[in-house]
């Protein structure tokens, strides 16, 4: 066990002692910050779909009679509830809560020729994005009713609540961008530690000592999650400070919305994903005789990882059972934690499959260190 | 052939080969290189000998004799397909890591880390060889200065000249005091000078009754340092002895091409 500390050592102070391995390091999450503060709230856009057969909640108080046909909405898809007027708060805190899609408050006897002092106030919320969808729907009907009779008015009002805005944010893009990060801090060096060893010829040195290759294996796996977690963090900083111009006018308090539970889900779920990381990574460039052999092979990789975290935008992913696609389930159970509705269940799947998969690949690397072809590249 | 000795009579054998065989799979390349139908070549070939406690053996052989294969396989950084080996009683296949607390193995395949200092790295290795404080700082004092690495203790191991290296690199593998030590092609690659103080620390080591086996090409050197030879083509032993008694009449040299002609004369 004293021997596997050693190798630890090593390792770490390997890394810290050169400058081109430590600017691999840390330079993704620079590069985040400067990318992300670079293009802003462009990314907001393209994350607005509504299902096809979703049908909006449409509340509407003082609605003039036969409204909806006046504004050609259809049936199908609207579902409209007239309301009292002191159920007013109750519907907006309903939207506010993203329950309910819309609520049209009109004025008192309101009529769309209707003359001045006549108007609509429309409440949505953008963190919803039904409700942002419907609002755009509406928002476009009458203004084309607007420009017939331009004397009514209409006043808009976002109900979103700050740390929605973030949650969405978050949960959107955030789980693939961090498994990004991890993946290519780990990447960066991960091939340099195994495959370098063996093109240079210094990993045959460790194995002619009597230490078990087992806890060679381990020793790099562990000083590679080490080095990862760093540069996953730093790249997870990068995002962070980002953030508020990535969300540009929207608004949002940035982190506080999350609590002390959400930070510890986070937090499991990323160091269980970057041990699994590090050893998918170490595995390959175990196969691989040389540094740039190594890149070349984690680089689809890359791709897989990328391609797993958008799918969890669009996939299944409530039941537990898909918390065990490896990858994948750390990008579900992030957007989880996100989006501030996090289960305990499937984040413990998530880690413990997480670590059942990482021990495995582990065992495989000792395995691996112990086959001559493999370790003496020929 | 005959059987030069007794393997299982002779207690003092540090080192015990049986019937070592290795044959390796080429790569569509390698095997356009080597000519080879099968896609097999077997580098060793059946190969038994042994080396007695306190003597230098010596394995030579022409470039692709299956020399550095042999070593590979007594230092367990490879499986043979078939027989053992035995260092101080462990087996190489059955207990590995037992085997390599005994022995050292000094090639220039295997590298200390150039990132490194020649202290951290002598610290690094006596640490996963198990060795004691004491022990270490005892050994690392005794080696540095016989081999004057003392001055460059704290420099990085890639700043070194050649042979500095090469001296960094044997005491690395000695940290543990091993006593078997394998060492391929001691010389190739260095200057007289380093060459001669590399052999000088062999008859050293064998003066503190350490076993050494070694492998080379170069006649000179065998009749030089070694006691007993074993002369290796094509994977097999074709000669083994004492090294004053074969040279009685004929350097080394002309004993090998008379053995060499008759191999391949009698083979084609
Ligand atoms: N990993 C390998 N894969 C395929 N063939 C190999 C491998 N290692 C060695 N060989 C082949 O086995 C034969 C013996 O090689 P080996 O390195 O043991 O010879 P050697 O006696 O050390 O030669 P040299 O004096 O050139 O170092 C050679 O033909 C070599 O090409
Ligand atoms: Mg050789």
């Amino acid at each position: 066990m004293k021997s596997f500390w050693t190798i630890v050592k090593k390792e770490l102070s390997r890394f810290f002692h050169d400058k081109r391995l430590l600017m691999a390091l840390f330079l993704p999450g620079i590069l985040i910050y400067a990318v992300y503060s670079l293009i802003g709230g462009g990314l907001i856009d393209s994350l607005t779909a509504v299902d096809e057969d979703y049908s909006y909640k449409l509340y509407t108080l003082n609605a003039p009679a036969g409204f909806a046909e006046e504004l050609g909405l259809d049936d199908e898809r609207w579902k409209i509830v007239e309301i009292e007027a002191d159920e007013a708060e109750k519907i907006k805190t309903k939207i506010e809560e993203q329950e309910a899609d819309l609520y049209l408050e009109f004025t008192p006897a309101f009529e769309f020729s209707g003359g001045e002092g006549t108007g609509i106030a429309v409440y949505y919320n953008t963190a919803k994005t039904e409700s942002s969808a419907a609002y755009g729907l509406i928002g476009a009907l009458i203004s084309a009713k607007q420009f017939d009779s331009p004397k009514f008015t209409t006043l808009p009002f976002d109900l979103v609540k700050d740390e929605d805005m973030t949650a969405m944010l978050f949960s959107s893009i955030g789980p693939m961008l961090v498994l990004v990060f991890l993946f290519s801090g780990c990447a960066s060096i991960a091939p340099e530690s195994i495959a370098g060893e063996k093109e240079r010829g210094t990993f045959a040195t460790m194995l002619v000592t009597p230490v078990k290759r087992s806890y060679i294996a381990l020793g790099k796996i562990v000083s590679l999650s080490i080095l990862s977690v760093l540069s996953g963090f730093c790249s997870f900083l990068g995002l962070t400070l980002s953030l508020p111009k990535l969300m540009g006018d929207l608004g949002g308090s940035g982190l506080s919305a999350y609590g002390f539970g959400d930070y510890m889900m986070l937090l499991g779920v990323v160091i269980s994903s970057v041990l699994l990381i590090v050893a998918i990574i170490s595995v390959v460039s175990t196969l691989a005789n040389s540094v740039k052999e190594a890149t070349s092979m984690v680089g689809p990789l890359t791709l897989v990882v990328v391609v797993m975290g958008v799918a969890t935008m669009f996939g299944g992913g409530g039941e537990w059972y898909w918390h065990l696609i490896p990858i994948y389930n750390s990008a579900l159970a992030m957007s989880d934690v996100f989006s501030l509705s996090g289960s305990a269940l499937n984040v413990l799947v998530t880690i413990g499959a997480n670590l059942l998969y990482a021990t495995g690949l582990s065992l495989l690397l000792a395995k691996m260190f112990d086959s001559e072809k493999i370790v003496s590249g020929s | 052939m005959d059987e030069v000795f007794d393997l299982e009579e002779n207690a003092e054998n540090v080192l015990v080969a049986r019937d070592l065989k290795k044959t390796f799979k080429l790569s569509r390349k390698q095997k356009k290189l080597e000519k080879s139908v099968t896609g097999l070549k077997t580098a060793v070939d059946g190969l038994s000998f042994a080396a007695r406690r306190g003597e230098i053996y010596g394995l030579l052989g022409p470039n692709g004799a299956g020399k550095t294969t042999t070593l590979r396989m007594l230092a367990t950084l490879i499986k043979p397909d078939e027989g053992d080996a035995e260092v101080n009683g462990y087996s190489v296949l059955k207990e590995p890591d037992k085997a390599r607390s005994k022995l050292g193995f000094l090639t220039s395949e295997l590298k200390p880390d150039e990132f490194f200092t020649p202290n951290y790295m002598f610290d690094f290795f006596s640490a996963l060889h198990g060795v004691s404080e004491a022990d270490r700082e005892k050994r690392k004092l005794d080696l540095f200065t016989r081999f004057g690495i003392g001055e460059f203790a704290e420099t990085k191991i890639a700043d070194l000249s050649t042979g500095m290296k090469q001296k960094v690199s044997i005491a690395i593998s000695l940290v543990h005091d091993p006593e078997f030590i394998i060492f391929d092609e001691p010389t190739n690659g260095l200057d007289v000078l380093t060459a001669k103080a590399v052999t000088d620390f062999l008859l050293e080591l064998k003066q503190r009754g350490k076993t050494i086996l070694l492998s080379t090409h170069i006649f000179s050197l065998v009749e030089k340092i070694c006691d007993r030879v074993g002369v290796i083509i094509d994977g097999k032993m074709s000669l083994e002895g004492n090294v004053k008694e074969l040279t009685k009449e004929k350097n080394l040299e002309e004993v090998f091409f008379d053995l060499y002609a008759a191999r391949k004369g009698g083979k084609e």
